[in-house]
């Protein structure tokens, strides 16, 4: 059975062979291209076993989520190796298609284990993508992959007390696996406290590795909160604080692409939100915003790749590149901002008002709204300084076509589903009995945005500014010290003397009499 | 015959003692012989019989001691003669680079 | 059926022919030594075939009073170590060994006879004889580069393994003056009146004995020592046969003689558990401190170590599986790593982890073997690290040692932190110029063999597991084996 993810890998194998640059091109298209039809026609419903070890496992199981994040995760796929295909080199290429298979095959994973190892296959994919893809990155691609792993192993040990427990290793969190699941999807997910890969590993990695990263990494996670860990209702407010501390960053950014990463931890809130009211509209409401999300973000870090590509740097000033020299990028910059910012008529707005309709507390309410407007304001910053601030940056190259090509095949995806949304609906195969365009929704979609117009305009001196770069705490950084100072001193306890050596054996001896004898 | 095992345990705590506490390279090659003797001496012991004769069965012994244990003894004095001489030549190899025999100066290798 | 004998004769006689050689045919050295070791790898694989039911051979026709060998599927797992392992560090070694060539093949020879020994015998004393041929040969290998680090470390090495072998043959002799026999069956029987205390003061010496050669923490200062400046081709083969054929006699003498049961009265399984922890901690801690590149391998071959020693500790089926699988996973995954530094150090002497910078962009595939050989050790899937690793944790849970289990997966994060590092340096540029020796295909060939069963054993692990599902049945119910040794 050929499963999308399954092609993936196989493409990497193909890719591993010495080829030239064309025959790159036509495996690349045509494996994401296939894996991208494969996965519209998987029918729900369909799984498929297999026997390993002693286990029996699910590698493929289809339900109607898990068929529509299968789909945005093709779609994307397909966008971001076309976006990408020109500027990296043929390994990281092939790396790139071993992550975004195994990310595919996590979402269509029916157990543990199959969750887990293609889990982190992930993270180690990703990790060396970091690693190989620039001569400043080594140091992030360690860190990256430590944190991403230590996500892996509560992962896996939360797997070891389900197996424990139950005996088989079916997807559905019990008692004791709870706590160590949400270490896991706390990390994927940069929830705050989580959060300092993101921002780290996204600027600093090449665009185009930035742009693959930040289609799969979170979003694997929001989907598989949505599996094992929905409907736990504390969950939200937690969800809200970490939007509401990434609001605070966001703003505070000088850099487009650190911008865009604390964005993600907003938009990531709405889905922790929506998985955590555990309601049918509340997971649907989640699922949906990470379809528009994938979109509407995985475009702006494409437009802001443009932008690093024809002039070299990622600040904000260079942004105004886009007014004047670059229409496609342009276009679909703006296209996402509204979607990013809920307007009705484009896409984000159809999941945030669903996960509005879910929430039924007046507190989430208005952090909802709160989400929507800070949200707001930091991508008015952004369109402020790409398009209404004068700047005399130059072009230095021009966007690759096949940049162009991936950002445009996403704008349009985005503006129909912002038209007709129920698309996504359609696609799930569900009927949420929600009507979009109706003049409640309009409202208090809108209101936001038109609120944030103003303050923008009032605060404009705050908020358009050069903030100094926090020099932020790092708890892990502080754990790893301790622990290297640890195996310093035991290593300074191993200073060459032979009778140290033995004198230690004796007392194991003795030790081991005592214990044993007694 | 008790007499025999302490003295088996004095020579062992003997050789430890040279063993651990001993400075010198050849000392502790001498700790490790006195250990040897120890053990072939228990061998030895293992296989008394008050009174037994040699287990060479020429004719009709009464009480014979277990041969055995002095099989194994050999195999132990000619193992315990090569480790004692792969030691001796390793020292000597060390004294040729090192210059001496003091074992808290052999501390090139560590942490 | 007399393979099994052959399987000890014929090194030593390789040995002995290598030595006549080097008088008189200087040349037929290459042809001698691959040639014996192919006929070797074919003993190997006949004897392993033959392994299930268990056979014993007499030796000399003595009956039990004489010598017997027996094969059972523990031992025929570790004769399969030795054929993966042995052929291709022998093809490694005859380019890469340049200095003492003759020596080293003789010790290397020496040292497999006596190991192939102590897997096959089943009598205490001659154990202990094996035991001591492989361990002196080893020591004589770790001299072989005539550096004052390599001495030093020969003398560290030498001092320890005598004090452990010391405490193994007094074990053996108070054993023998207890029950009057050296054929483990027998033993086992005769054990069983012997009252509890004088059995656990043997056991003490026992285990002592044998965890100074297997390295556990607080004895494990002689293991990096004496892989620091030794060939590095022989630390493919102590850190998997050497230091492993300590663990198999470890295994054999608790789990056959004293059984299962007092083990578990005894709280000799507690011990081993909590030890291993302990071990594998610690060792992580200190394998991040490390500059030198083998130094850090050998540490981490403790910690690895530890965690057989968990498996195999645990007391279940489960447990033994896991604990021989991670055997043979671990023999695989360092060899590669060895192998692969071995090619660093021929091409450009590296010794330090920093003088390995940028030799991912030079070295392509072997840097890419090197990188699935430390994932893999780490215990990432997809690799057969992850499965042992995935078993042993399993076992330890089952059997309720959760905080063995949990700490495992702390000691693969750490064990990640340094490995990483290594990867991270491999593939930093240098704007150093590199001079290179081209490493030849006999360097490349046993290296890239040997990653690529990383891969194939992580992703089918049914083909080794189908030999080690086998053992614990002889293990954890020693009324059979005893039954099959004595009957024979």
């Amino acid at each position: 059975m050929i499963t999308p993810g399954f092609l993936y890998i196989t493409g990497a194998i193909l890719l591993l062979l010495p080829v030239n640059d064309r025959i790159k091109y036509i495996i690349s298209f045509l494996i994401t291209a296939g894996a991208l039809i494969v996965t519209f026609y998987l029918i729900p419903g369909y799984s498929f076993q297999l026997d390993f070890l002693k286990f029996t496992l699910v590698p493929v199981k289809v339900d109607n989520a898990s068929k529509l994040t299968g789909l945005i995760f093709a779609v994307g796929g397909l966008a971001a190796v076309i976006y990408s295909i020109k500027l990296c080199s043929r390994f990281i290429l092939s790396l790139i298609f071993v992550f975004i298979g195994s990310a595919l095959t996590v979402v269509f994973s029916g157990d543990l284990f199959t969750l887990y190892v293609f889990w982190e296959l992930m993270t180690i994919s990703s990790s060396f993508i970091i690693i190989m893809a620039s001569d400043v990155t080594k140091k992030t691609g360690y860190y990256y992959c430590l944190m991403q792993v230590a996500g892996g192993l509560s992962v896996l040990w939360g797997t070891f007390l389900q197996y424990s427990a139950t005996g088989n290793l079916s997807l559905n969190a019990i008692e004791a696996g709870i706590p160590f699941f949400m270490l896991a999807v706390a990390i994927k997910l940069a929830f705050v406290g989580f959060h300092t890969w993101l921002p780290l590993a996204y600027s600093k990695a090449p665009f185009y590795v930035t742009v693959v990263l930040s289609i799969y990494t979170t979003k694997v996670g929001v989907y598989i909160m949505s599996i094992l860990l929905s409907g736990i209702n504390i969950l939200a407010y937690a969800g809200l604080i970490s939007a509401l501390f990434g609001m605070v960053m966001a703003l505070r950014q000088n850099h487009a692409l650190k911008l865009l990463s604390y964005s993600i931890i907003i938009q990531v809130g709405y889905m922790i939100i929506g998985i955590s009211i555990g309601t049918e509209k509340g997971i649907a409401g989640a699922i949906f915003h990470l379809v528009n999300h994938i979109l509407y973000k995985t475009v702006l870090f494409m437009a802001v790749g443009v932008v690093i590509y024809t002039t070299g740097k990622d600040t904000l000033e260079n942004l105004g590149i886009m007014g004047r020299k670059i229409p496609v990028t342009s276009i679909a910059t703006l296209v996402a901002f509204l979607g990013i910012a809920g307007v009705p008529f484009f896409n984000g707005y159809m999941s945030k008002s669903l996960i509005k309709e879910a929430v039924q507390e007046p507190l989430l309410t208005w952090g909802l709204n709160l989400m929507s407007f800070g949200t707001s304001l930091i991508f008015l910053k952004f369109i402020y300084y790409a398009f209404f601030k004068n700047s005399n940056v130059n072009l230095t190259k021009k966007p690759a076509i096949s940049m162009q090509l991936g950002l445009g095949f996403l704008t349009v995806l985005m503006l129909l589903i912002g038209i007709h949304p129920y698309l996504l609906e359609n696609l799930m195969n569900t009927d949420l009995g929600i009507h979009y365009f109706d003049k409640k929704h309009m409202l208090s979609g809108i209101q936001p945005f038109l609120w944030s117009i103003p303050v923008f305009l009032l605060l404009k001196k705050y908020v358009v500014k050069n903030y100094v770069r926090l020099l932020y705490f790092d708890m892990y950084r502080k754990m790893a010290k301790i622990l290297v100072t640890t195996g310093y001193q035991l290593s300074n306890y191993h200073d060459g003397k032979l009778h140290k050596y033995l004198l230690w054996a004796t007392s194991t001896l003795i030790i081991l009499l005592v214990l044993l004898m007694f | 015959m008790e007499l025999a095992y302490v003295v088996v345990i004095i020579l062992l705590s003997l050789g430890m003692y040279t063993i651990i506490t001993k400075k010198n390279l050849i000392k502790i090659v001498m700790g490790f012989t006195i250990l040897e003797s120890s053990l072939i001496l228990l061998l030895i012991l293992v296989s008394y019989k008050p009174g037994g004769a040699a287990p060479i069965l020429d004719k009709p012994y009464e009480i014979v001691v277990d041969p055995i244990p002095q099989a194994l003894a050999l195999t132990a004095i000619v193992i315990g003669a090569s480790v004692t001489a792969v030691m001796l030549a390793v020292v000597i190899k060390i004294y040729k680079r090192y210059g001496t025999l003091n074992v808290d100066e052999l501390r090139k290798l560590r942490g | 059926m007399e393979a099994a004998v052959w399987l000890i004769i014929l090194p030593l006689l390789t040995a002995f022919f290598i030595g006549i050689s080097k008088l008189y045919f200087k040349k037929i050295l290459a042809p001698l030594v691959t040639g014996s070791a192919i006929i070797y790898l074919y003993l190997l694989i006949l004897v392993i075939n033959h392994s299930y039911p268990p056979k014993v051979y007499n030796v000399g026709a003595w009956g039990l009073m004489g010598i017997n060998l027996m094969v059972d599927p523990f031992s025929a797992m570790f004769l399969l170590m030795i054929a993966i392992l042995f052929l291709p560090v022998i093809i490694f070694s005859v380019k890469y060994i340049k200095s003492h060539k003759h020596k080293y093949f003789i010790f290397t020879y020496l040292m497999t006879a006596g190991i192939a020994g102590m897997v096959l015998t089943a009598d205490l004393f001659n154990l202990y004889v094996f035991l001591e041929v492989s361990s002196l040969s080893s020591c004589a290998l770790v001299a072989l580069k005539n550096t004052n680090k390599g001495i030093e470390g020969t003398f560290k090495y030498l001092i320890m393994s005598t004090l452990g072998s010391f405490f193994i043959l007094l074990a053996t002799i108070l054993t023998y003056s207890l029950t009057g026999t050296l054929n483990m069956a027998e033993i086992s029987l005769e054990f069983k009146d012997i009252p509890f205390q004088i059995k656990s003061t043997l056991m003490s010496f026992f285990v002592f004995g044998y965890v100074i050669k297997i390295g556990l923490i607080p004895l494990h200062a002689w293991i990096p020592d004496t892989y620091e400046d030794s060939p590095i081709p022989y630390n493919v083969l102590s850190s998997g046969l050497v230091m492993k054929s300590a663990v198999y006699a470890l295994i054999k003498v608790l789990y056959i003689i004293f059984g299962i049961d007092f083990l578990d009265q005894s709280g000799m399984l507690h011990i081993g558990v909590f030890w291993g922890v302990i071990t594998f901690i610690v060792a992580h801690l200190l394998a991040y401190q490390q500059s030198n590149l083998s130094r850090l391998l050998a540490y981490s071959s403790v910690a690895q170590i530890a965690y057989i020693t968990i498996g195999l500790f645990v007391g279940t089926e489960g447990g033994l599986i896991a604990g021989n699988f991670h055997i043979l996973n671990h023999a695989i995954m360092k060899g590669t790593l060895f192998l692969v530094t071995a090619i660093f150090y021929y091409s450009l002497s590296a010794v330090k982890i920093e003088d390995i910078k940028g030799l991912g962009y030079k070295f392509p595939i072997l840097s890419f073997i090197f990188v699935v050989a430390s994932l893999a050790i780490v215990g990432l899937p997809p690799f057969n690290g992850f499965i042992s690793k995935w078993l042993i944790v399993e076992a330890a849970i089952e059997s309720g040692f959760v905080y063995a289990g949990f700490f495992i997966l702390v000691g693969t994060f750490l064990s990640l932190t340094y490995y990483l590092k290594v990867i991270v340096t491999l593939y930093t540029k240098t704007e150093k110029e590199l001079l290179i020796v081209k490493p030849t295909l006999s360097l490349r060939l046993p290296t890239i063999f040997l990653g690529s069963l990383c891969i194939l054993f992580g992703i089918v692990p049914s083909i080794p597991l189908s030999l080690i599902n086998k053992i614990p049945k002889f293990l954890l119910d020693n009324g059979e084996y005893i039954r099959i040794l004595l009957g024979g």
